[in-house]
This record gives C-alpha cells, structure tokens and sequence, in this order.
C-alpha cells in the first residue's frame, strides 16, 4: 500500500474538486505527503521508504481545509463542483449525488450504504446554522460541502493506493486483485491519476479481471494524451530532467521540456518506433531560443523538427534537458549519469570509501581541471571507481549546461577541454566524441534495454527488485521489448495485459 | 466554568496570576482534559553577518574558555547567567547557485543581501534577491500552525524602517509564497492587540468552539474510513494502517490538548494607558525627538545630521518594549509561535545610535562613525570589534527575552524550558560568489543562537561547530521539531535537522 505520489495526488484533487492547487493554493507544500525515497531511487512512486507521520497528515488536513475553502468560495463554483444546485429542498439530494460520484472516484468503489449514510447524515447536520459559524459563512450547502470534501480527501483510501484481493485458489503466495484495485493500479500506471468513470464501470461491473478486459481499457488508454505525459514523466523522474527548473531559467526549461517531449512523442508513440532511437535519433524538435544555443538553424516556420548536420549530436543525450540535469563541467558526473541511470550500475559514493574527496581541487596538480583530474587516475583509492566513470564524461564534456558546445573551460581560455572520451560495456572498451556516438554505442548495448526494463520495474512497483519474483518482472519486461522489436508502447501493453500484473504477491507475514 | 473577562482582569491588576488561561477558558468544559505544558517557539533575525573569522572573544569563544558565552557578541547571555540555557552554533553554511552546491536544498542566489531569506526563514531556494518576498512558508508560521492550529504567529519588528528607501511592510512571517504578514512595528499597537486579544468576544470564543468541533467531526469520518479499510486488509498493510493510525491519534490529541498556562504580570511593564503613551508614544519620533526620519534620498544636505544617511528610532527601547509584550503573549498563551525581526537585511539602522557615540569615553566616539550606518561596519574587516557589539545589541534581546520566560512558570516548569528561541543572521564570514574570499557578503561561517527549550530535548550549554558545514535552517529545524515533538517536521526543502542540537 503505496501514498499517491504529489503528482498523482494534485491531478487527483483537480479532477475531483476542479481545484488547481499549484495555481490556486501556492503556499502548500504537499512534497511531504508523498516523499521519503533515497537519492539512488529517481521515482516519486516509492513506497518502501514512506512512513505516515503527524506531519503528513497535519498537511493534508491543511491542503483538505483550504480545497474545501475554494470549492465553497462562491455558489457558482459550488454548482459547478456539486453538478447540481444544492437549493433548498435539494440539498440532500444534491449533496447525495455528489457524494456518490465523488466518493466512487476518491476511494476507487462505491461507498457502502452505511458509510454514505454516516457522511451524509454529518454533512447535512453541518448544513444546520451553527453558533459560532465565520462571519459570511452561509448555513446550508456550503459547509455540509466543506465537510464532505475535506474527509474525502483525507480519506486513507484516497490517500493511498490499496491493492486488495483474494487469495489465489492456485498458490496462497499469491493475491488475485479486486477489480477496483485493477483499474487503480493500471490508470496510476499509465496515465498517473485516478481511474476514468470507463475504468470504474468495467471495475463495478466486474468485468476487469482477465487480460483481454485489461489489454482492453489499456489500448484505449494508451492512445489518449495522459498516457503521452506519463511516458515523459516517466524518462524525466529517470533521466533526472524533472528537475529541469531547479537548474534552468523557466523559460530555457519550457523550450528544453518542448524538445525532449517531442521526441519521446514521436518514437513512442506517433511513429511507435524502437524506444533505442530516443538514443540515436538524427532530428530534433527546436525553437528559435534552442536552436540559438545549439549553433543549430532554426526552424523557418516557428518550432519544429530540424536534423542535425553532424553525427556528433544525436537522440536524447543532446538535448539540453539532459545535458543540464547530468552534472554539466563535471565528467565525473556525467560519467556517473551514464553509469548509474542509463546502465544501472551504481557506484559507491566516495562517503563510502576513504579517499580524499578534495584531491582533485588541489591547484598543484594544475590550472585546468582536465588536468587535475588526473588525480582520479593516480590515486589508487579513486581510480578503482572513476575509470568507469571519468572517461565516459570526457566524450561529453564540451556540451555544456545548456547544451552549447564550448572547447574550453568557463573563463579559462588556456584549458581547452577533452573532445573525446569512451565507455567500457560488456562488449569492450570503445572510444567516441560526443553525445551522438555514445548514444549510438548505448542503443546497441543489452545492458541499457536491461536498465529501461529495470527503471519501468521500479517506476511501475515503487520498490528496487529485492526477489527472484521482482527480477523476473524485470526479465519478463525485457522479454517482452524483444518480441515487440524494441517498441514500448506494445511492450506496455503486453506487460499490463499480463496474468502477473493482476495479482500481487502476498509478503511473508501477511494473511489477507 | 464561566469564560473570564480578561479586561476586567487587566484593570484589575496584573499582580495576581490567572488560574486559567485564555484560551483554555474558552473553551467548552467538556472538552477540557488534563492540561499537557504546550510548547513555544520563537524566530528571531538579526539583519548583519557575523565576523566569525575575527579574534576568538569577538564571536566566538577562544579555546578552553570556561564559558562560550564570555565572549563580546554573546555577552548579554553570560551577563544574565543564561549560559546553561542557550547554545552556540558556528560554521554554518547557506549554499548558492553554484556547481559546487548542485543539488543542495535552501540554496540562494548569487548576489548577497537578501538572497539568504528564503532560504534561511523558509528553507526554500531563493530565485531572487528580494528578502522581502519570501516564496515560501517561514519557521514560525509552520509552528503556529502545528502549536496552536487558527492562532496566527505573533510578529514583530523592532526596526522601525528601511532608513533608504521606501521599504514598507517589511516581514520575516510568510504563510506561503508571497502571503505576508505584516508584523506590527509599533510598540502601542502592539499592546492595543494584546489587551483587545485577552477581552476577545463571546463570538471569537464560539467561532473557535465550532472550529475545533468541525474538526473532529471530520477526523471522526476518517477514522471510521481508516477502520473499514483495516478490515479489507492483510497482515502487512495493516501494520502501515497500524502506523496511520497512531499518527491519528496523536493528530487527534493535538485538537484535544487544551491550550494552557497561566497569565501574570511583568516586572516594570506599564500596565496603564498613560503610562505606556508616555513610553511608547514618546519613542515614536518620524516626527522629531533626537533622531529624525532621514530624507528618503539621504541628501538632507546636512553634514552634521546624524540622521543624514542613516536613522534610528529609539530601536533599543522598542525591542526591550517588544520583547517583554512578546513574554506576556506566551505567557497568557494567546500564541505559542512569534516572529522577532530585530533589523532589516542590509540594515541602515545608525551605528553611532547603537554604539552611542556621544557618550563621553566611547571607544568608538569617532566622526567617521557618525555618519555611518550599521550595514557599513560590515565592509571592513577592522571593524571586527564592532560587529560582535552590534551583535550583541541583537543578542541582547533574545536573551532578555529569555531571562523573562524564565521567571515564568507553566505547570512548574519554567516557561523557557518548553520555549525554543533561534536567533539567525543574515550572514556570516567567508566567500562571495560575486568576489571576494574573505568578506562578510557570504553565507559561510555562519552562527546561530539557540535559547531555551531545555524540557524539549534541545542539547544545550555548549558551542557547537557544525561538522559537515550544515544550513542554519537546519538548526531552526531541529528546534521547530523539538518543540513539535516530531521528527518528521520539514521546513520547506530541508528534510534533516542538526543533529548536534537534538
């Protein structure tokens, strides 16, 4: 039982309330309702690492109280969130129909008869005048609506993703989904918010529990926009370029998240080519103020596709986005991003082992930091670690933060920087100069396809593999990118349409 | 029992200690229950860098000093014996935008003054150095809200303007982005709130009744929904569910637990009307007295007008005024979070006023002083000396404050032990990213003044250095979490406190 991660939760909230809550309510802070995940695991999904605290729940009753403020700050919003007009006479109906609708789609299932009736019963009680009521606060709809949504969406059911399910008649190791939890599970997954009114229907009516009833909802799903921005939230949490604001100004982030959207649209998607080719794609989709900072011409028609004059750029490697993201004037970093998000092969960090950390800013080993960096290479306790890292960064070093390409270091025209570095894979050593060769190198390598079908896991799971049943979801993934030429979208839904994603396995100690 | 008339008390005299605080007293009688001693939290800011790397007993306590508050920035702590209760950390670090720090939460932009609020008050990375518009929910704000939830922060600020400039509704007090709340800077206001606040009406006394109702009520309903969905689940997530509900409880504690303590006077504070105009009305002075206002374009073209650049508004006697309205506030219990802006970032407060240049054997009676202003002092590294005294000008009042709530009991224990009070600058010593490796435009070597909050689990008496250069908010954090009692507190973007404090 995982919480909604912040992105799911805010989706959630506007499709039930129509609140805005980044645009309308921007002091909240709701990072803390969904949050706790080691830096070595890159997706807002996690669970293992989430612990219900006081402070959690303090904030979403803060965020509940203030969505319930603005469903309820005028009778036109009311109205409109309600679906009806709660006028007198008509409240209890309004309310009813309101609380059914919006209670099936917060908790996943229709609220049992006794429930509904407590919740109504105690939103109509708060529709009653009330000494001591704000001063404005109109008696009747406005605070029984107030209440209804405030418990909604502090609801634990709301809260938190609930897999529950049957013992399987075959293997009690194993826990056969209910329907509901089937639509939840897939719409978080590929859409990353709350079931459609489709889903919870076939969910209802029981009919989502074999995998052509699921292969069923998931093609449609696949072909609507959400999906689009879930496959991109998906390699942005991945890749690291979520946190394209923090490093970029808003602008420059907009046009970065623009190019990379657009390519991963249309190898996914609109031409749903092999996923290797967001590594080695020869064209890119820019506008004016990125093709500036590339060197590159600009589209003559406002943004659009532009192939590259030379092989040294290529797929996503080039783009800014990444290039920004993954530690730009720093080979190591770079090296270290290749290394640990596109290979998924962590490294220890230099906290875990004795080694100087600051050796290699010592100005006696030179001016430039190249040539500093030769202490990586000649000391024995770095050098273990860097040799596979460092070499990987000097091929991309002359593509700076922004994606610009530079032969020097920042303000120091004397330290020209290396042009070409090289990756060591399980087929060997190769060298290369720049985004484009890697990337090319990288497609080629069973090692990145065994690291999508790893990250996919994690995103998807919200835990690392940590047992012979995670792997072979990993292995079953791979599997299924093979037999699909490489292509995500059909390995999505083969993988969704599996018996294995409708059941869940039952932990040691754990009886239903 | 009957809800007391606090005016009535008031006229009545502030000799005698209430038996009942406000706000507990307004409740409804059933929904007293054993009163549990509530904590307190303060913020306080001192608009100037710390001198860190000067001459050991400047700032900081030479080696093997018997006490490290013997030194001339933390004076007035080892003055009022208020040693054992306060706690020194050094070597703190705001980072800024900067390969160096990637990805480093609370991180500043380059440029100096006012760059560090957002991150230092709020946790929040700064974008800009606008200090007084802070994106972002400050240290106190969050601990109103989880020390007295629909009580608002007390804030106050002691200067009484920017001095140059048109600054106005200058706050340390944000409860988000860009929602500000403007602290009162006038000492008489300032009573005028604190004697309205103890006569609150019968209608504020039943607004917050419903408000606490209304809000069990809706926990009512998740519990319930929690217990359904305990009965659906298996072994595992029940031991999640477990844990959620262990955290309801606590919330629901925290709706129960009265607010408390008891309201007696203080020594000296002027309890009549005319008394308090006489001195607070009297320092007042936009409008003449010793030190006027200065032109808003500081070019009054009087050479000798100490006011001519820089300006003082009886700043010394407002703080001690604030400080001691802010001491009754906590101990009446009519809020358990403040805000105390000492200075202004960048301060243009009159140096000569706060060191008193006039006074006959000043050992900084100089020209060259008079016309400067305490953001000045910082620009030299000779006038060490004088930035640990405008220090201790600042440190004075936290410590008086400090001295206050000690005097004060709640459920027998002094007021202070369950206070938490930070005193954060907005500087220290170091490099600036713009220029300079030695220079109080950084955010290295920062300090931080940590008194009370002893029953807190706060460790205290001592000078910590921090050992992984850490962010002063992690301080306020480690004592915003200890007056919370709960580990999980955040403050904006910093997820872990200092550890050496808690």
């Amino acid at each position: 039982m995982r919480r909604l991660s912040r992105r799911e939760l805010l989706r959630a909230i506007t499709r039930l309330t129509g609140v805005e809550v980044e645009t309308e309510l921007p002091g909240f802070d709701v990072r803390t309702l969904a949050e706790g995940a080691p830096k070595t695991f890159f997706f807002d999904t996690g669970f293992a690492w989430q612990a219900t605290s006081l402070d959690s729940l303090v904030t979403a009753d803060e965020l509940a109280r203030a969505v319930a403020a603005r469903v309820t700050s005028s009778p036109q919003r009311l109205e409109r969130v309600l679906g009806c007009a709660p006028s007198a006479g008509r409240e209890a109906a309004c309310l009813g129909a309101f609380l059914d609708r919006a209670g099936r789609l917060s908790l996943r299932r229709p609220l049992e008869p006794e429930e509904r009736e407590r919740l109504l019963s105690t939103a109509l009680a708060w529709a009653r005048p009330q000494a001591g009521a704000p001063p404005g606060e109109v008696a009747g709809p406005f605070p029984a609506a107030h209440f209804l949504v405030r418990v909604l969406l502090q609801h634990p059911e709301f809260l938190s993703l609930v897999e529950d399910g049957a013992p399987s008649p075959h293997d009690p190791t194993v826990l056969v989904l209910s329907d509901t939890a089937v639509a939840t599970r897939l719409a978080l997954l590929l859409w990353g918010e709350l079931p459609d009114d489709a889903l919870l229907d076939a969910a209802v009516s029981g009919t989502l529990h074999t995998p052509a009833q699921v292969r069923h909802h998931a093609e449609r799903m696949l072909s609507d926009p959400r999906a689009r921005t879930q496959v991109f939230a998906f390699h942005a949490q991945w890749l690291g370029f979520s946190r394209l604001d923090e490093v970029v100004t808003a602008d420059l982030a907009r046009s970065m998240r623009a190019e990379t959207r657009a390519l991963i649209d249309d190898v996914v998607f609109d031409r749903d080519a092999p996923w290797v080719e967001l590594l080695t794609s020869q064209r890119t989709w820019l506008d004016t103020r990125l093709a500036g900072i590339y060197g590159l011409p600009a589209p003559a028609t406002g943004p659009g596709w532009v192939t590259y004059p030379s092989p040294d750029r290529g797929g996503l490697l080039s783009h800014g986005s990444v290039l920004a993201t993954s530690g730009p004037g720093s080979a190591t970093s770079r090296g270290l991003f290749v290394r640990e998000r596109l290979l998924c092969q962590p490294l220890h960090t230099p906290a875990d082992v004795s080694v100087d950390v600051d050796a290699v800013n010592d100005p006696a080993l030179g001016e430039c930091r190249s040539e500093r960096l030769r202490a990586h290479v000649d000391n024995p306790g770095c050098a273990s670690c860097h040799q596979l890292i460092d070499p990987i960064g000097f091929g991309l070093l002359r593509y700076n933060g922004q994606g610009a390409v530079q032969s020097t270091e920042a303000d120091k025209p004397n330290c020209p920087l290396p042009r070409e570095g090289s990756v060591t894979l399980g087929s060997g050593t190769t060298p290369f100069a720049g985004p484009g060769p890697l990337g090319r190198l990288l497609a080629g390598a069973p090692e990145v396809t065994d690291c999508l079908a790893r990250q996919f896991f994690r995103f998807r799971a919200g835990k690392a593999e940590t047992s012979d049943v995670d792997e072979r979801h990993v292995q079953a993934f791979v599997q299924a990118l093979r037999q699909s030429g490489g292509r995500l979208r059909p390995a999505l839904l083969d993988t969704v349409s599996s018996p294995a994603f409708l059941t869940r396995r039952i932990a040691a100690k754990e009886t239903p | 029992m009957k809800p007391l008339a606090r005016r009535t008390f008031l006229r009545g005299g502030l000799g005698a200690a209430l038996a009942l605080p406000w706000l507990e007293a307004m409740r409804p009688s059933t929904a007293r229950a054993q009163p549990a001693a509530p904590a307190r939290f303060v913020l306080a800011f001192g608009g100037l860098s710390t001198h860190t790397r000067s001459p050991a007993g400047l700032v900081l306590p030479p080696p093997g000093a018997a006490s490290f508050c013997d030194t001339l920035g933390l004076r007035p702590i080892h003055r009022l014996g208020l040693t054992a209760d306060a706690a020194l950390v050094s070597g703190l670090l705001i980072p800024w935008a900067s390969p160096e720090f990637a990805g480093l939460p609370a991180r500043r932009v380059n440029d100096f003054h006012g760059s560090m609020m957002q991150p230092l008050l709020a946790g929040v990375s700064s974008t800009n150095t606008d200090g007084f518009s802070i994106s972002g929910r400050t240290a106190d704000s969050v601990m109103a809200q989880r020390l007295s939830p629909g009580v608002a922060p007390l804030a106050y600020r002691v200067q009484y303007d920017f001095y140059k400039g048109s600054i106005s509704n200058a706050s340390i007090s944000f409860d988000g982005p860009g929602q500000r709340r403007v602290p009162r800077f006038s000492p008489s206001r300032a009573y005028q709130d604190f004697t309205s606040a103890l006569s609150a009406s019968e209608d504020e006394r039943r607004r917050r009744a419903l408000e606490v109702a209304r809000g069990r009520s809706v926990l009512d309903a998740v519990k319930d929904g929690a217990g359904r969905l305990e009965r659906r689940l298996g072994a595992a997530d029940r031991q999640r569910i477990d844990a959620y509900f262990t955290s309801l409880r606590q919330f629901e504690q925290r709706l129960a637990q009265p607010l408390s303590g008891t309201c007696g006077p203080l020594a000296g504070f002027p309890t009549d009307d005319a008394a308090l105009a006489t001195v607070v009305e009297g320092i007042d002075v936009r409008t003449g007295a010793r030190c006027a206002h200065p032109d808003a374009d500081g070019e009054s073209g009087d050479e000798n007008d100490l006011c001519r650049r820089v300006g003082y508004s009886f700043e010394t006697e407002r703080g001690n005024l604030f400080v001691d309205l802010l001491a009754l506030a906590f101990q009446c219990d009519l809020h358990r979070s403040a805000s105390l802006m000492l200075t202004y970032p960048q301060s243009f407060l009159s140096a000569s006023q706060i060191f008193g240049v006039d006074e006959p054997d000043n050992r900084w009676r100089t020209n060259a002083l008079r016309a400067k202003d305490t953001h000045e002092l910082g620009h030299s590294p000779g006038d060490a000396a004088m930035m640990a005294y405008l220090y201790a000008w600042h440190v004075g009042f936290v410590a008086r404050l400090a001295q206050q709530l000690k005097g004060m009991t709640e459920a027998g224990v002094p007021l202070l032990d369950r206070t938490a009070i930070v005193l954060v600058t907005e500087g220290g010593f170091g490099r600036d990213p713009t220029g300079g490796s030695a220079t109080p435009h950084s955010t290295e070597n920062m300090v931080a003044v940590v008194l009370g909050g002893k029953a807190l689990g706060l460790r205290l008496g001592q000078h910590l250095v921090a050992p992984q250069r850490e962010h002063p908010g992690q301080v306020l954090l480690a004592a915003m979490r200890a007056a919370a009692s709960d580990r999980s507190l955040n403050l904006g973007e910093l997820r872990a406190h200092f550890t050496p404090l808690l």
